[in-house]
């Protein structure tokens, strides 16, 4: 077992701010609660899936996850941080309503991600095809955003659920955090393997480097989580996540094998094939069928989450491959060089 | 099926699986066994699915994602 150093949990550092609204969040976070927050016409301004706005929403929901180091713990719940969090989502949510007003029906979506497609194109398949050993730090990099606190903004819709759904729900997630063994949370996987790559695996250490599509990505899974009347979009989503996990997780293996990456590396994609072959029956037939039997009226809230994922994955897709066809690095700044098997 | 259980192998071996649920495979094409690995999965050559999505009209959703999530 690989012992983590205590800064592996301690509080992140508050990333850098990407433009006028972001910055007035975070002089707000420093200020302690004192300083002027973004008007409304600044989020106005804002693209919904652009640098600022993202990064801001990341900001105020971090709050509610492990917050930052240097900042009070009460700005969870500033009311004015709420407000402009609602602005932001609102823009967000908008977008997104738009970009998947063409979704299709729930059981027509789950179909559709069942079917792998034999020429696919994506980055686990660039990985498994071409991928070198600073692709592959790059990926874990990127996603290490969210994977470091893996299923942790799903635990929010356990209390707005009922019945079959919340006992599978809570079934998978039980299963997330390593079955009752903290050495086996999949959080904890990850960071051994950030660890294997040679990448510091404190959490929050890589937000700097990741592009809007990352954190929209990340942040998307928050505004889900949080808002109970966004149960339906929350489940689909998540079914998304479990249901196309297992093939590029196998794919990924098999490229960290081939780059030469350590254990840890090839047991955490490993795990989730087989993990998460398990979670994607559960979540399609128990969470998303149980949801539906107790609520019919959320199936175009669920289809609409399943959508959701799909076009933020895409985008994320989009950058990276963009940026790695061009042998150019697909992070905003350069990774530090590997530092040895140890963080 | 419910876990943990010890699965007995053809050859006689046994594998423990703690999971506290557990997926099996009954295919025999996985490559994991004896778990499932969605090796079951209908593959599909990428021109007949998006034949299939355009008769559905102009959609920037994708059925399925080209691009995989993260695990999870």
């Amino acid at each position: 077992m690989t012992l983590l150093s205590p800064a592996v949990d301690a509080r992140p550092e508050a990333p850098e701010a990407r433009g006028e609204v972001s910055r007035k969040v975070l002089n707000r976070l420093r200020g302690g609660g004192s300083g002027r927050l973004p008007l409304a016409a600044d989020i106005a301004r804002c693209a919904p899936y652009g640098e600022d706005l993202q990064l801001a929403l990341h900001l105020c929901y971090e709050l509610h996850h492990r917050g930052f180091a240097g900042v009070p713990d009460n700005l969870e719940w500033d009311p004015g941080l709420l407000g402009v969090r609602a602005l932001m989502e609102h823009r967000f949510e908008s977008a997104l309503r738009h970009d998947c007003r063409h979704c299709p029906e729930v059981e027509e979506a789950l179909a559709a991600l069942l079917v792998e497609p034999v020429d696919g194109t994506g980055v686990s398949r660039f990985l498994m095809s071409s991928g070198e050993l600073w692709h592959l730090r790059e990926y874990v990099a990127l996603r290490s955003v969210h994977q470091l606190r893996e299923a942790d903004p799903q635990l929010w819709v356990i209390p707005r659920l009922r019945g079959r759904a919340k006992a599978a729900m809570v079934a998978v997630e039980y299963d997330e955090y390593g079955s009752g063994r903290a050495e086996r949370m999949h959080s904890r996987l990850y960071a051994e393997l950030m660890a294997d790559l040679g990448l510091d695996p404190s959490y929050g250490r890589h937000v700097d480097m990741a592009g809007a599509e990352v954190l929209a990505a990340s942040n998307v899974m928050s505004l889900f989580g949080m808002h109970r009347r966004l149960r339906g979009a929350l489940v689909g989503h998540f079914a998304v996540l479990e249901t196309t996990s297992p093939p590029a997780a196998s794919r990924i293996a098999t490229a960290m094998r081939r780059a030469g990456a350590g254990p840890a590396a090839q047991r955490y994609f490993e795990e989730h094939v087989e993990a998460d072959a398990v979670h994607e029956q559960l979540v399609r037939r128990e969470v998303v069928g149980g949801l539906l039997e107790d609520e019919p009226d959320l199936a175009p809230d669920v289809a609409f989450g399943i959508a959701a994922a799909c076009f933020l994955e895409d985008r994320i897709g989009g950058r990276v491959l963009d940026a790695w066809s061009r042998g150019e690095s697909a992070l905003r700044s350069p990774l530090p060089p590997p530092s040895g098997n140890e963080p | 099926m419910e876990g943990p259980a010890e699965i007995v192998m053809p050859d006689g071996s046994v594998i423990l699986c703690e999971r506290p649920v557990m997926a099996l495979c009954t295919c025999r094409r996985t490559l994991r066994a004896p778990f499932c690995d969605t090796s079951h999965r209908r593959r599909l050559r990428g021109g007949d699915k998006q034949a299939k999505t355009a008769s559905r009209g102009a959609s920037r959703v994708p059925r399925g994602p080209a691009e995989e999530a993260e695990t999870s």
